[in-house]
């Protein structure tokens, strides 16, 4: 009897986790490329004839699905509408991979940077507009090309892979390839002038909230009931 | 528990700049060469709880790993530079940039841009904006001139005693990353380490835009989009209290374990 208080403290942590999770979602609801995550839950040790102990926290499930594009009008705001991620040159020379495309150009080198500073990878190393090219001049075609005024200058790099779910996160925005990562062809439009935004859906997520309080309750319920009982037991 | 309430809290405090952003953006639909501005959100540090990547025992590394994120905050707002509609002011000094630039003003000892072109000449004959701050090389119009011709180009004609006479050149800059450049206020913007220097020219040279006279660069800012930022942002407030009313009722209930 003991042992299923432990069960019950065991689902309403989980339950906590994932509502943590909810949250953490919900606030990124205006941030730029973040992917959703959730929470996955697994039993554990419920074999025949055995009482289990309880849920477990399992792994982290990444949404890779798109988010809406914004039109924002300005020229360095590049989104990949369909499969594809840019890749930026993280510390220590390491590829990392995000869907969130706002650049802007160092003032010095015309290195193109995205808003934390990391710059980001064209074919054959980093992209350079240079300081004559004026932003109004600076196009993005459909394939990642980049051209100013009608010379190209450059490629954006486009990465995709087979499973995404073998990418690891940096951040809910930026991630970094995990050891089984296979590499595919990209099949992504780059989209100038507009933002990807984050792929939380609202109302998925007020559902899960409210599935998540009631789910806590009932617990909480069962956990008191058995509490209640064991009390019972020993006044008798 | 508790990290939940401080990443809605986040999520509050980040609705709530874009509204102070979106309502600051509406407030100069009016406002001459203003540059709407939109803000960038970036997701908080992350609180580990299983490292990705760790060993999990027979050569196997956890692929995924349990972090959970505290939120959001903000990582700066970008100016959209589009060409805001020029309005036609009949004021030969009034002038609009088509295209890319700025128009360089001395104010007192520093050097301010501005994108709005409402010049005027002042009791000496020199152009100067609004708030008195002189052009940049300057330009000189005897008082008693009429017929003042800005070309596209900048250059300035004007006619005085029925001899037409020019009067120099008006130069514009530009930078390689304008959205470094520090707002000051009053339509003006500084110079920064981020904007890179200044670099000058004529207009409709070099990837600078061109001069229109008699016209004013009005505001960029779209009434509609902004509107309907401001509705998401509402409801997303909404939703990140409705986070934090969830979380209260799972600890009211956790506490309601022991009586």
């Amino acid at each position: 009897m003991i042992r299923s208080l432990y069960n019950g403290a065991a689902a309403m942590n989980v339950l906590q986790r994932q509502h943590e999770m909810i949250a953490n979602n919900l606030a990124n609801v205006s941030t730029a490329g973040f992917r959703r995550a959730e929470l996955l839950v697994r039993g554990s040790g419920g074999e025949a004839n055995r009482i289990g102990s309880g849920p477990e926290t399992g792994d982290v499930h990444f949404d890779f699905s798109p988010g809406k594009l914004i039109q924002s009008g300005r020229k360095l705001d590049i989104a990949l509408n369909g499969d594809g991620f840019f890749v930026l040159q993280g510390e220590g020379g390491q590829d990392l991979y995000t869907k969130s495309g706002q650049f802007h150009r160092d003032a010095e080198s015309g290195v193109l940077l995205n808003e934390h500073g990391l710059p980001v990878q064209g074919e054959g190393g980093t992209i350079t507009i240079g300081k004559e090219v004026a932003d109004d001049q600076i196009l993005v075609s459909r394939d990642g090309g980049i051209f100013a005024g009608e010379q190209q200058i450059g490629r954006f790099e486009i990465a995709a892979f087979e499973n995404n779910e073998q990418l690891i996160p940096v951040s809910q925005s930026v991630f970094r390839r995990g050891p089984g990562a296979i590499v595919r062809e990209a099949n992504a439009e780059a989209r100038q002038g507009f933002r990807e935004v984050s792929n939380v859906n609202v109302t998925s997520e007020l559902i899960a909230l409210i599935v998540g309080g009631r789910h806590y309750d009932a617990v909480q319920k069962a956990t008191r009931t058995i509490s209640e009982s064991l009390e019972q037991s020993i006044r008798a | 528990m508790l990290k939940a309430f401080y990443s809605s809290a986040t999520g509050m405090r980040a609705q709530e700049l874009l509204i102070d952003n979106t309502a600051n953006n509406l407030a100069n639909v009016n406002t001459t060469g203003f540059k709407a501005k939109k803000m960038n959100f970036a997701d908080l540090l992350y609180d580990t709880v299983n490292r990705p990547g760790a060993a999990v025992g027979d050569g196997q590394i956890q692929p995924v790993g349990l972090q959970i994120g505290s939120g959001v905050r903000t990582v700066s707002t970008n100016s959209i530079y589009t060409q805001g509609t020029p309005t036609e002011t009949e004021i030969p000094t009034h002038m609009a940039i088509e295209g890319d630039g700025f128009f360089r003003v001395q104010r007192g000892s520093q050097v301010a841009f501005t994108r709005d072109g409402s010049f005027t000449r002042n009791d000496q004959g020199q152009l100067v904006n609004g708030d008195g701050f002189q052009l940049d090389p300057p330009i000189q119009i005897p008082t008693q001139a009429s017929d003042i011709t800005i070309s596209q180009q900048g250059a300035v004609s004007y006619v005085v005693d029925g001899t037409a006479a020019t009067g120099g050149e008006i130069q514009l800059v530009r930078f390689a990353n304008p959205e470094g450049l520090q707002n000051i206020g009053s339509n003006l913007f500084l110079a920064t380490d981020a904007s890179g220097d200044e670099i000058p020219g004529s207009a409709g040279e070099d990837g600078l835009g061109t001069i229109r006279q008699n016209y004013l660069e009005g505001s960029n800012v779209e009434v509609v989009s902004e509107l309907v930022s401001l509705i998401t942002a509402q409801r997303a407030y909404e939703i990140n209290s409705r986070a934090i009313r969830a979380g209260d009722e799972m600890l009211s209930a956790a506490s309601e374990l022991v009586r």
